[in-house]
C-alpha cells in the first residue's frame, strides 16, 4: 500500500497545506502539484479535499486569498500564510511530535 | 489539437456538472472556477509531458474527488473560531520569515548601523573634546566635569553599540509564541562562524591594547590616552560578549557544538 488515502490524512491536510505556504505564496495547481512531489507520489491529493482545505483555512484566518496575474495574463488566486497561520502551524507540529512520539510508545515494539 | 479544446469543454462540463447539486453563491462560483484552472493546468501538465489527451482528461477527472467535501465547506458560512495554539510550550521550530519581517528586519539593520556609527564619533569626539576643554568650559575649568562627559561619552556609546547588536534578537526569537528566523538555519550557523573568526581577532586586539597602555602611558604621560585605550578595550569586549550571547540563544544546541570543536 504505496499511497496515502484521504480518510487517513484527514486531520493533517490542513498542515500540509500550511507548511507548503510557509516557503512562499503559492496558488492551487502549484500547491497540489508540490503536495504531491514532496509527498513522492504517496499523497495524491484530491482537488476537492484541497480546496475544501483552502476554504476552512482562509475561514479560520490562517491563510488569505488575493488575486494574481501570471505572465499569460490569466488570473489566479493566490493564497498567503497570515501570522496566525504561522502560529497555527508552529503549534500543530509540536502536537505531531508529540502524537508521534505517544503513538510510538505503543505500536514501535510491532515495526521492525 | 482538436481533442485539447474538445476536453477543455469536457472538463468545464464536468465540473459544472459536480457543482450542480452544490448552493450556487459568489463563494462556490470563486471555487469552481479556481477548480477549473487547476484542473485544465494538470491536464496541461499531463499532456506535455506525454499522456495521451482522453487519458489525461479520464487522470483529471479520477483526481477530482468526492462533492460531498465541499458541499460540507459551503454550507458554514460563520467564521470558525479560531483554534488557540498552545502558548505555553511553543515549538521550537525555524519557520521561513514573512515578507513584513524581512521587511523590518532590513529596517532595523539601517537603525542598528546608525546607532553603531553615532556610537563611534562618540567615541572619536570624547578625547578630542576632553583636550580641548580648556577653549570649550574654560569657564568651568571643572576637571570631574569634563571626566564626567568623556567617561559618559564612551558609556553611550558602548550602550548604543550593545541595543544595536541585541536588538537583533527580535528577529532571531526562537523562544517566544511567534517564531521567525530571517536566516535559515545553515545561514545562522555560517554567520556565527564568520563572527567567531572575527571574534577572536578582536579579542586579541583587546588584550593587547591592555598590554601596552601602561606603556603608552609612560611613552606620553597622558592619562588621557591610557583611559582611552582601557575603555576602547573594555568596549570591544562588552560588545563581543553581547554578540556571542545573541548567537547562542539563535543557534541553541548548534552554538554548544559550534563552540565544542
Amino acid at each position: 500500500m504505496e499511497e496515502l488515502s484521504s480518510d487517513v490524512m484527514r486531520g493533517y491536510n490542513d498542515v500540509i497545506v500550511l507548511s507548503v505556504l510557509a516557503d512562499g505564496d503559492s496558488y492551487g495547481y502549484e500547491i497540489s502539484r508540490c503536495i504531491n512531489e514532496r509527498s513522492g507520489g504517496r499523497y495524491p491529493i484530491k482537488e476537492t479535499t484541497l480546496y475544501s482545505t483552502f476554504s476552512r483555512l482562509e475561514r479560520s484566518g490562517f491563510i488569505s486569498a488575493y488575486v494574481g496575474s501570471e505572465t499569460f495574463g490569466k488570473q489566479r488566486t493566490y493564497y498567503t500564510m497570515t501570522d496566525t497561520g504561522r502560529r497555527y502551524l508552529a503549534g500543530k507540529c509540536e502536537e505531531w511530535q508529540l502524537a508521534k512520539d505517544v503513538i510510538g510508545s505503543f505500536i514501535d515494539r510491532f515495526i521492525q | 489539437m482538436e481533442n485539447t479544446v474538445k476536453n477543455n469543454e469536457r472538463i468545464r462540463a464536468f465540473i459544472d456538472n459536480m457543482f450542480a447539486s452544490l448552493p450556487q453563491n459568489e463563494q462556490s462560483a470563486r471555487m469552481k472556477e479556481d477548480m477549473y484552472c487547476s484542473m485544465l493546468d494538470r491536464y496541461n501538465g499531463l499532456t506535455e509531458s506525454g499522456a495521451g489527451e482522453d487519458e489525461a482528461f479520464g487522470k483529471v477527472v479520477a483526481e477530482f474527488g468526492s462533492v460531498e467535501d465541499i458541499r460540507a465547506e459551503l454550507g458554514s458560512n460563520a467564521p470558525q473560531p479560531v483554534e488557540t495554539v498552545n502558548a505555553a510550550a511553543p515549538a521550537k521550530l525555524t519557520l521561513p520569515a514573512s515578507k513584513e519581517t524581512k521587511r523590518a528586519y532590513e529596517k532595523y539593520e539601517i537603525y542598528a548601523a546608525v546607532l553603531i556609527v553615532v556610537a563611534v564619533v562618540l567615541f572619536i569626539v570624547a578625547p578630542l573634546g576632553y583636550e580641548s576643554y580648556d577653549t570649550l568650559f574654560i569657564n568651568w575649568s571643572l576637571p570631574q566635569l569634563t571626566n564626567l562627559v568623556f567617561g559618559s561619552a564612551i558609556a553611550v556609546g558602548v550602550m548604543l553599540c550593545v541595543k544595536a547588536v541585541t536588538g537583533r534578537e527580535k528577529f532571531f526569537d526562537t523562544t517566544r509564541e511567534t517564531e521567525y528566523n530571517v536566516l535559515p538555519a545553515s545561514e545562522r550557523v555560517e554567520s556565527y562562524r564568520k563572527f567567531a573568526g572575527v571574534r577572536s581577532w578582536l579579542m586579541g586586539l583587546a588584550v593587547g591594547m591592555f598590554v601596552i597602555s601602561p606603556f603608552v602611558n609612560e611613552l606620553t604621560g597622558s592619562d588621557l590616552l591610557l583611559g582611552l585605550i582601557i575603555a576602547v578595550g573594555v568596549a570591544i569586549l562588552i560588545i563581543l560578549s553581547a554578540v556571542r550571547r545573541s548567537y547562542r540563544d539563535v543557534l541553541g544546541k548548534e552554538f554548544d557544538e559550534e563552540e565544542k570543536d
